[in-house]
């Protein structure tokens, strides 16, 4: 599918859209906590890379598109940094919903427990630095091994390691704040 | 950092040992450390527990699909005639839940957008073609009104004047031919050309007076009455079908497309005060040429006085020749338009002459006054061909622009 896509087959690069846009929206949302412009960083990175097939020359097709993600979210996070102002919209943004999808065989206690146990690792999560949050959230959530990181946050291995240990050492640290949503094997 | 008791097992280490990408030695020394030491041991546990919640969150809910067939579509589109730009953020994929506004486009950005669109060497090549759609409507307008200007500084009117009083028997003198003008000044060829397409350019000839004394006259007595003037006019022009008439009255025959005709427009006025009589003619006669014979001369004659009689006309082809004979008071004007036709190219010099003989109250005087003039008209077919110039632009314009917009969509 991918040899058809770099060939110029246009449904073939739609066929690995659907592959890897919940993958790409779960990278990006993480990196910005922001649905819409997780949303608009999707749209723009898979359109990039449509533009850019000519350029691929092989190799791992996730990492190369999740480098194009990567990319995009650390432009939106500059562009974030410089205007530094409030905007009405994210006045509005109900921050502790987290847009999880639903498991219609848990029973409610059980899903009011793990919801709030997510909306709580969601924002431990975002309260890591953006580096450390994107080697996290590359290696942890998605799967991605040292190498593959390397490769999209373009890294050298050791960096990869230390910024691993670091964001997991700390966010297990945010998570001990609230010990009575942790499971047991946090319990000294 | 490492921890203390086992300064060699570091946070590095133990993450690496969860994500089993450590050396067997280093393994050995990890369990090593962790049987040996509980708070190693829960590090370690703890950082699993960790990592499991990491990977035990749910996948999120996508807001909406991130195909994009559109750009895609696109793409292919642009392929096929020329590479085109379009926004990243194309609307389309867009939902309509979204509560971001569309950015009102200002009509300059409109403007932009159609201009930018399109194969963009159609739009130069009807840009370039509709400029010169413009170039020949205006150059045209330059050639007709410039060509009154030319005129105005090369036409030199020719006067010649005679007069001779009466004898006992007061008759009136038949018009004649004007005496050898004095003055004789022949327009330049260069500056002689007169426009055949349409404009109409006017050279005033004035006769001033000038008394001779008659050759048979016996009597010579002063002229007590106003100075008497007369004038020529030579207006080239292209008169409408409806105002020339042939001799006979039907409609005048005008040239067919192939060939170009030239139109003049002579005028006499003659002022001469009270007067009983005035006799007054008209002599246009072009110059023998090589196509002399295939040149056609039509003449009408008018009259602006309600005084004047109706002028009797004959024409041929050299030479047309308007004769009144009239009562006047005042002023009168007549004119009489020729029409030739003739090949497409050429030059016709045209010499006109008119004759005004006038009487005084005292039937023993009488004046005449004369004016000559001469023209050069010029038969071409400059007209014919800027108008196909024109046409063909303008038939190219139509088309390339039509296809460049059909290349936008």
């Amino acid at each position: 599918m991918i040899a058809r896509a770099v060939e110029g087959e246009p449904q073939a690069f739609n066929l690995l859209v659907v592959k890897y846009q919940n993958m790409a929206y779960s990278v990006a949302y993480r990196m910005l906590h922001d649905a819409d412009a997780a949303a608009d960083v999707v749209q723009d990175s898979f359109i990039k890379a449509f533009r850019a097939l000519e350029n691929f020359q092989g190799g791992n097709f996730r990492s190369w598109l999740m480098r194009i993600v990567v990319n995009t979210c650390y432009d939106v996070l500059r562009a974030q940094q410089r205007r530094a102002t409030d905007s009405l919209d994210d006045l509005l943004v109900d921050h502790d919903h987290v847009p999880s999808l639903v498991d219609r065989a848990e029973s409610p206690e059980s899903y009011a427990e793990r919801m709030e146990l997510n909306r709580f690792l969601e924002t431990a999560i975002q309260a890591l630095p953006p580096q450390q949050r994107l080697v996290l959230v590359l290696c942890d959530i998605h799967g991605y091994a040292y190498e593959e990181i390397a490769e999209i946050a373009d890294l050298p291995m050791g960096t990869v390691k230390s910024r691993i240990s670091r964001a997991r050492m700390r966010l297990r640290d945010y998570l001990l704040n609230k010990p009575e949503l942790l499971p047991a094997a946090f319990r000294p | 950092m490492s921890l203390s008791r086992h300064p060699q097992i570091t946070e590095e280490l133990l993450s690496a040992y969860l994500d089993n990408v450590v050396t067997e030695e280093e393994r050995s020394l990890v369990e090593a450390a962790i049987a040996a030491d509980p708070a190693i041991a829960w590090q370690v546990h703890s950082l699993r527990a960790t990592v499991q919640l990491l990977q035990e969150l749910p996948p999120l809910a996508l807001p909406r699909s991130f195909s994009i067939e559109a750009v895609i579509a696109d793409a292919q589109a642009s392929k096929a005639v020329a590479a085109t730009e379009t926004s990243p953020f194309a609307v389309q994929n867009r939902t309509a839940s979204r509560s971001a506004t569309v950015p009102q486009v200002n009509w300059w950005q409109w403007l932009q957008q159609i201009w930018q669109g399109g194969n963009l060497y159609l739009r130069n090549a009807a840009a370039v073609a509709l400029t010169l759609l413009v170039v020949l409507f205006v150059s045209e307008q330059f050639v007709v009104t410039d060509q009154p200007a030319r005129q105005q500084n090369s036409i030199i009117s020719q006067i010649a004047v005679t007069s001779s009083s009466v004898s006992a028997n007061p008759t009136v003198a038949p018009p004649t031919a004007t005496a050898a003008p004095d003055i004789m000044a022949n327009s330049g060829g260069d500056a002689a050309d007169t426009a055949a397409n349409g404009a109409a350019t006017e050279r005033v000839t004035t006769v001033t007076v000038a008394k001779q004394a008659p050759a048979e006259s016996s009597h010579q007595n002063d002229t007590a009455s106003p100075t008497p003037t007369a004038s020529l006019r030579i207006v080239p022009h292209r008169a409408p079908q409806e105002d020339t008439e042939a001799l006979d009255g039907s409609a005048g025959q005008f040239a067919q497309p192939e060939t170009a005709e030239s139109v003049s427009e002579m005028r006499t006025t003659t002022d001469g005060g009270p007067r009983s009589d005035m006799a007054s003619s008209i002599q246009a006669q072009h110059a023998p040429s090589a196509t002399q014979d295939e040149l056609a001369v039509k003449a009408s004659s008018s009259h602006d006085s309600e005084n004047a009689t109706p002028a009797s006309l004959a024409a041929s082809n050299e030479v047309v020749t308007a004769t009144s004979t009239e009562t006047i008071t005042g002023t009168v004007s007549g004119t009489v338009i020729l029409t030739i036709s003739g090949p497409a190219t050429g030059t016709l010099p045209i010499t006109a002459s008119t004759a005004v003989t006038t009487m005084a109250d005292q039937p023993q005087q009488m004046e005449t006054r004369s004016a000559r003039d001469e023209v050069t008209t010029e038969i071409d077919g400059s007209t014919s061909w800027l108008l196909w110039a024109q046409m063909v632009t303008a038939l190219v314009t139509v088309v390339l622009g039509t296809l460049w917009w059909r290349s936008r969509e």
